[in-house]
């Protein structure tokens, strides 16, 4: 029983030093356009088109956050998934906690949710179906979703909507992010969606619902948006 | 009696007892001899309190947009829960869907759901029917925002978990529950199985059970009476539909036409037959087997060498299917429309 108590305080003392030795690390994710920060939703000129393209949504899955240094993974978060609402500020901000001591170079995410996680079943918190970012048909979570309007869309309302997703064989989509950083408790990771309308012709590509070859083109595209100063 | 035997009766005594109020509570018991299931309890393990969540939300239409349809509505009991005398299902505003509803049955050992496999674990099926506009025509998170207005839901979920709340985790945790423990396992097969006294098959049945070993166990294999596999067992495609199967999910053209194959249990009520509800009668099913089966790319091999059954065998197949039916099952107050 003693040996019980001792154990027990022993826990409660090594969980209180590692949270002592602990620094936050608060990483914030904003969506910007020409270098500028914007909030969606939101309309933006297209230098290229000389349209304007309307912003109404932006959702996507950051999961598996790790800090590494020289290729070595030096901590990596528990259960980490995250879902970046652009209608919600409070998602945009991840808070962390780090240990003190810490030395790292790069940030690495993956962007979306792995397959491991796609079949294992009902889950709770921002992994909840509830959240609309899972797919009912064809199951499988939805990486990342980016929805709003454009002229040069011959669709319905000119709208577009990206819904990528995907992780069996062979259309999985989930893709690894890697940002050179300088250490500091407040990070800003830009999210470039002129670079993503860059890169895509609104005029065919426009709707993607499904895994396939053009979700696998356009989620490597959506990888390449992110970007620290 | 030395003290020692008597400190071992008492532990003895002692774990029969914590392990007799274990089954209690877990209302989920795999019937002897059948393989181990796909289910993974172990992240929703099984409660009393679930299971009756479970159903509840299973009768009750409050899931659909309009609170016309219920799982039931296209599930019910007495067929084995499919959806007796439609080919296709129907749905919200009387619209018709593409697919035969299926059997619910055994669920615990599929490894994937629907015809054609879209569906990957049986906590996310739900969300098809109710998030599809043919069927329920409602978004989840519009029923679940209803449930938390419902004292009933409320005091129902706080009961089934403790740390209350509503959320789309628990609800769909809460009807996976309930669709485990649809278990047949009590057919006249199953009793001949176990030997059980004064059970037996009659010669006609011996002789179908033989039959059904050489031409169909291959795929609807015991005891499940399906591999999980998705095969094309030759019907020819109806041109209205154009429904290619698996080949949907993979977009692979190797699996078009490839259907899961269901099983067969409780057949002689879970009329109509195949993926879209073509057959009424178990003899055409069995006419097609024999005489009816289409040659293609993708037919499975097992069928391109024809199934040759005179007369009196196609009766002695059938006669055996019929040993599949399971009257307890079907009647089990337990899987029914919850009164209270
Ligand atoms: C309008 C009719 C309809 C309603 C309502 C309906 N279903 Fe179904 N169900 C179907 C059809 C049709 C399929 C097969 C779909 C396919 O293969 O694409 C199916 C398939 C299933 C399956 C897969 C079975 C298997 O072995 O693959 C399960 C489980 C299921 N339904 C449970 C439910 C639950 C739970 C509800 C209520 C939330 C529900 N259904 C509501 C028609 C319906
Ligand atoms: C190559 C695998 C294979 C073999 C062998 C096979 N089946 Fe099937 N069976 C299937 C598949 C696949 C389906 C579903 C097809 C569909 O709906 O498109 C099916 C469907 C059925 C159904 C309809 C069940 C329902 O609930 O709709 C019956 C009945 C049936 N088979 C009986 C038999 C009998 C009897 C035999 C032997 C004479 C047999 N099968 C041999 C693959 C097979």
């Amino acid at each position: 029983m003693k040996k019980l108590v001792l154990l027990f305080i022993y826990l409660i003392c090594s969980q209180l030093s590692i949270n002592a030795q602990n620094k936050p690390l608060t990483i914030n994710f904003v969506p910007s356009w020409a270098g500028q920060p914007i909030d969606i939703p939101s309309s933006q000129f297209d230098e290229k088109n000389k349209d304007s393209i309307q912003i109404e949504s932006l959702r996507y899955y950051l999961s598996n956050i790790q800090l590494v240094k020289k290729n070595k993974v030096v901590w990596s978060e528990q259960n980490s998934y995250h879902l970046i609402d652009s209608e919600s500020a409070d998602s945009q901000i991840l808070k962390l906690a780090i240990p003190k001591k810490i030395k790292y170079t790069t940030l690495r995410f993956q962007l979306g949710i792995d397959s491991t996680t796609n079949v294992s079943g009902a889950m709770g918190g921002d992994l909840d179906p509830t959240k609309g970012m899972f797919w009912s048909w064809n199951t499988g979570y939805i990486n990342f979703k980016l929805e709003g309007s454009n002229q040069r869309c011959p669709t319905r309302k000119n709208q577009y909507q990206f819904h990528l997703g995907g992780y069996a064989y062979p259309n999985a989509s989930i893709q690894q992010v890697e940002l050179k950083v300088v250490p500091s408790a407040d990070m800003v990771v830009g999210v470039n969606l002129d670079q993503f309308f860059d890169q895509i012709n609104l005029q065919e590509q426009n709707s993607t619902m499904t895994p396939g070859p053009e979700t696998q083109h356009l989620i490597q595209i959506a990888k390449e948006i992110f970007n620290v100063k | 009696m030395t003290p020692s035997s008597t400190k071992w009766m008492i532990c003895g005594l002692l774990l029969a007892m914590v392990l007799s109020f274990a089954t209690i509570d877990i209302p989920f018991t795999k019937p002897e001899g059948w393989p181990e299931p796909t289910y993974d309890f172990s992240k929703n393990p099984m409660a009393a309190e679930k299971v009756e969540l479970g159903r509840q939300l299973f009768y009750d239409p409050i899931l659909s947009r309009d609170s016309t349809i219920s799982c039931s509505s296209c599930h019910l009991q007495y067929t084995a829960f499919t959806h007796v005398d439609h080919d296709l299902s129907h749905g919200i505003d009387g619209r018709i869907g593409t697919r035969n509803s299926p059997t619910l049955m055994n669920l615990a050992w599929s490894p994937s759901f629907m015809w054609d496999g879209a569906v990957n674990h049986l906590d996310m099926q739900a969300l098809a029917p109710i998030n599809h506009a043919d069927e329920m025509g409602e978004d989840f998170a519009n029923v679940i925002h209803k449930l938390q207005q419902s004292d009933k839901y409320v005091s129902l979920f706080e009961q089934a978990f403790d740390d209350s709340g509503i959320t789309g985790e628990y609800f769909l945790k809460a009807l996976s529950q309930f669709e485990l423990t649809l278990i047949s396992a009590n057919s006249k097969y199953d009793q001949v199985l176990r030997k059980e006294k004064d059970i037996a098959f009659t010669e006609q049945e011996a002789k179908g059970y033989s039959i059904f070993k050489t031409h169909c166990a291959a795929c609807h294999q015991e005891p499940l009476f399906t591999n999980h596999q998705f095969k094309n067992n030759g019907l020819p495609v109806d041109t209205t539909l154009n429904d290619w199967g698996r080949m949907f999910v993979t977009k692979n053209p190797a699996d078009s036409l490839k259907f899961k194959v269901p099983t067969l249990r409780n057949l002689e009520f879970s009329y109509p037959y195949m993926h879209d509800g073509r057959f009424k009668r178990i003899a055409q099913v069995v006419r097609h087997y024999t005489s009816g089966i289409q040659s293609g790319p993708t037919l499975a091999p097992v069928l391109k060498k024809p199934i040759e059954l005179n007369k009196e065998e196609q009766i002695d197949l059938t006669a055996f299917l019929l040993t599949l039916t399971d009257k307890e099952f079907l009647f089990n107050p337990a899987h029914s429309f919850p009164r209270r």
